[in-house]
């Protein structure tokens, strides 16, 4: 090896594939650390016996330490973690696809859809319904306004049988003012208790996670993440411009279907279980590429990981911070993920400067 | 600081104050918390919600948030042995998952009115195993209840209000029908000046100079927060009012006002008194839970 292979720092000088294995090992970590704290104080070496009882490779103690962690910590921790993952790789893709480093899933409505959908359920709906559907209703109404809203900007977008991205951004700005128009009557209309309900679910939560909100939201969520690397390539070949893609022979139009539609299928469940929970879905990216750069074949993977890393642990802070009570999630990414972004943001502007 | 010290509390330890069999108690909703301390079992009270604020010692326990968003695992860390809840109470997934975990939960009826409050005293004083005492409180409640009634003025038409919840720098907030603001007027033999809508909507200007009301009722940290109660009336959607500019305004506390715990037969005999301008009708009986003892 030359003197000055050996000069490259040593995270460049790996593969993708090395440094990828190192943030799953990071997302690992955050989820270990998730499982382990709470309000109730369980010692690392009683959450590792509890963890590994069901596989035979402990016993379980008497007390409820079992339950606690597998009934309590488990579901929301995955969940975390999934939504943590989607709405990083989305915001990855919604960048790449809008060439632009402050685009997500937000920009398509999915975000606007959703809480259009959980608040008509709320104030309207839920009185509507009978009572063994309440539980999944808010949930199903927030998936479902994802998806309209999403199909209703791609519908405006499309001219001449070609998405624009310039009208899909200005649809986008126009349903997201018209979905808070409609979530905004509807508010005007709650009493103090759907008030109370709807704040909370602005703020984000995974404190509903069960096994069925958790095997819905992967269903949902399993396309993007088969399809994601797919999209790597047509991706990449934007960066360059759209039509300069099309001379490569990316199929242009199938990627921009294919990448909205997956995202919103994807976020619009993690919307749906877990609320609006903002900022990962733009600093996951950023942070992918100031780690190794802009090839989609990092990003895409890396983003994903940083958020089933970062979610987690944010659950853990909002479960910890002001126990026995319980902080929204949504809260702390906003109140972590703001500053962040405004560090990345001057040093972004001061590197142009100097330049 | 206070968390710190609750997890250097092993595991289990029970502290002195629970003795007399009594289960660690948790309670959500402000209403039950009174109604657990008038039954004397407030030293068993180890955890309360956002809501509970009277007795103000409820203030100092560990917070376990906002009733309607609770969270299984901060309520199982102070390790109940029995959770008392408002009918409000919530969310549902997170009662799932206490149920679950073994923890006695029980709900109380929505309080609402007099017999509801019954009924909810009733139902805390059986979980708390005080059917005496439960009987005791209800004997007495029945008695304000009846003393209020008796000697409440019965004017051929009702004083009206304007019953404010809120108001910061927009509209302040008025109570149309079916609201706990309009069940405390009906107790005191009034009527909300705004019937026609129900819960509590900003009100404007002109729709308050429609409601014509006799008088403006809004709680009093309210209006101390406005300044005093010359630049509470002041302000632009009341200053027109007859009622405003008479100074026929009544504050009250929130929580004695709007609990609908025990001490809302006095908080009406209060509100009556000022709303029907009869300062010497008949006080209730003194009662210990007035001053959060048992």
């Amino acid at each position: 090896m030359s003197e000055a292979a050996l000069s490259v720092p040593r995270a460049r000088a790996m593969g993708h594939g090395m440094a990828l294995l190192l943030l799953a090992g990071a997302a690992l970590c955050g989820l270990l650390v998730a499982l382990g704290i709470g309000a109730i104080r369980i010692p690392p070496d009683g959450v590792l016996r509890e963890l590994l009882a069901p596989l035979g490779l402990a016993t379980s103690a008497p007390g409820p330490e079992g339950a606690i962690i597998w009934t309590l910590r488990v579901p929301r921790t995955l969940l975390a973690m999934l939504a943590g993952g989607v709405l990083g790789l989305a915001g990855a893709i919604m960048q790449g696809l809008f060439r632009n480093p402050l685009a997500d899933p937000g920009l398509l409505g999915v975000s606007a859809g959703g809480a259009l959908g959980a608040v008509f359920m709320i104030v309207v709906g839920l009185a509507l319904l009978p009572a063994p559907l309440r539980p999944y209703a808010t949930a199903g109404a927030a998936f479902l306004g994802a998806l309209l809203v999403t199909l209703l900007v791609m519908r405006v977008a499309q001219h001449e049988g070609r998405v624009m991205i310039a009208s899909m951004l200005l649809a986008g700005i126009i349903f997201n003012a018209l979905a808070g128009a409609a979530t905004s009557a509807l508010i005007f209309a709650a009493d103090d208790m759907q008030l109370r309900d709807i704040l909370f679910w602005t703020m984000g939560s995974v404190a509903g996670a069960t096994p069925a909100v958790l095997g819905a939201t992967l269903l949902a969520a399993l396309p993007l993440i088969i399809a994601a690397p797919f999209l790597v390539r047509g991706l990449n070949a934007l960066i360059l411009g759209e039509r300069e893609a099309q001379t490569l022979g990316i199929p242009i139009e199938r990627l921009k279907w294919a990448s909205v539609l997956l995202v919103a299928l994807a976020v619009g469940a993690a919307v749906a279980a877990s609320g609006m929970i903002g900022f990962v879905g733009i600093v996951a990216p950023h942070l992918a590429r100031l780690m190794r750069g802009a090839d989609h074949r990092w990003v895409l993977p890396a983003s994903a990981l940083i958020g089933a890393a970062l979610l987690p642990l944010a659950d853990a802070a909002a479960r910890v911070l002001v126990a026995p009570a319980e902080l929204p999630i949504g809260l702390l990414t906003a109140l972590l993920g703001g500053p962040f972004f405004l560090a990345l943001l001057l040093r972004q502007r001061f590197a142009l400067d100097g330049r | 600081m206070r968390r710190r010290a609750l997890f250097a509390l092993p595991a289990g330890l029970a502290l002195p104050a629970f003795a007399q069999g009594m289960p660690r108690l948790v309670v959500a909703g402000g209403g039950i918390a009174e109604i657990v301390c008038a039954l004397g079992a407030r030293d068993a009270i180890v955890g309360a919600d956002s809501t509970s604020l009277f007795p103000a010692e409820l203030r100092q326990l560990p917070q376990i948030g906002y009733l309607r968003a609770l969270s299984a695992e901060g309520v199982l860390s102070l390790q109940p042995g029995l959770l008392l809840l408002a009918h409000e109470a919530g969310p549902p997934p997170a009662l799932a998952q206490l149920r679950a975990a073994g923890v006695n939960i029980i709900r109380a009826p929505r309080i609402a009115s007099p017999a509801t409050l019954m009924q909810a005293v009733t139902v805390v004083a059986e979980a708390l195993g005080r059917q005496a005492q439960g009987r005791a409180l209800n004997a007495a409640l029945e008695q304000d209840f009846a003393a209020l009634a008796a000697s409440l003025p019965r004017p051929a038409t009702p004083p009206t209000a304007l019953f404010l919840l809120a108001a910061g720098a927009g509209a302040p907030m008025a109570s149309g029908r079916g609201t706990s603001a309009e069940a405390m007027l009906r107790l005191a033999g009034a009527r909300s000046a705004i019937q026609s809508y129900e819960g509590y909507r900003a009100v404007t200007a002109e729709a308050a100079l429609a409601a014509a009301p006799d008088w403006v009722v809004a709680p009093s940290h309210t209006v101390e927060g406005s300044g005093g109660i010359a630049p509470f009336l002041a302000q632009p959607q009341l200053a027109l009012l007859p009622a405003a500019r008479a100074g026929r305004l009544v504050t009250f506390d929130s929580l004695y006002m709007l609990g609908f715990g025990p001490r809302t037969a006095h908080a009406a005999r209060d509100l009556a008194a000022a709303l029907h301008a009869r300062p010497d009708m008949a006080a209730l009986p003194d009662r210990p839970w007035l001053r959060g003892a048992a």
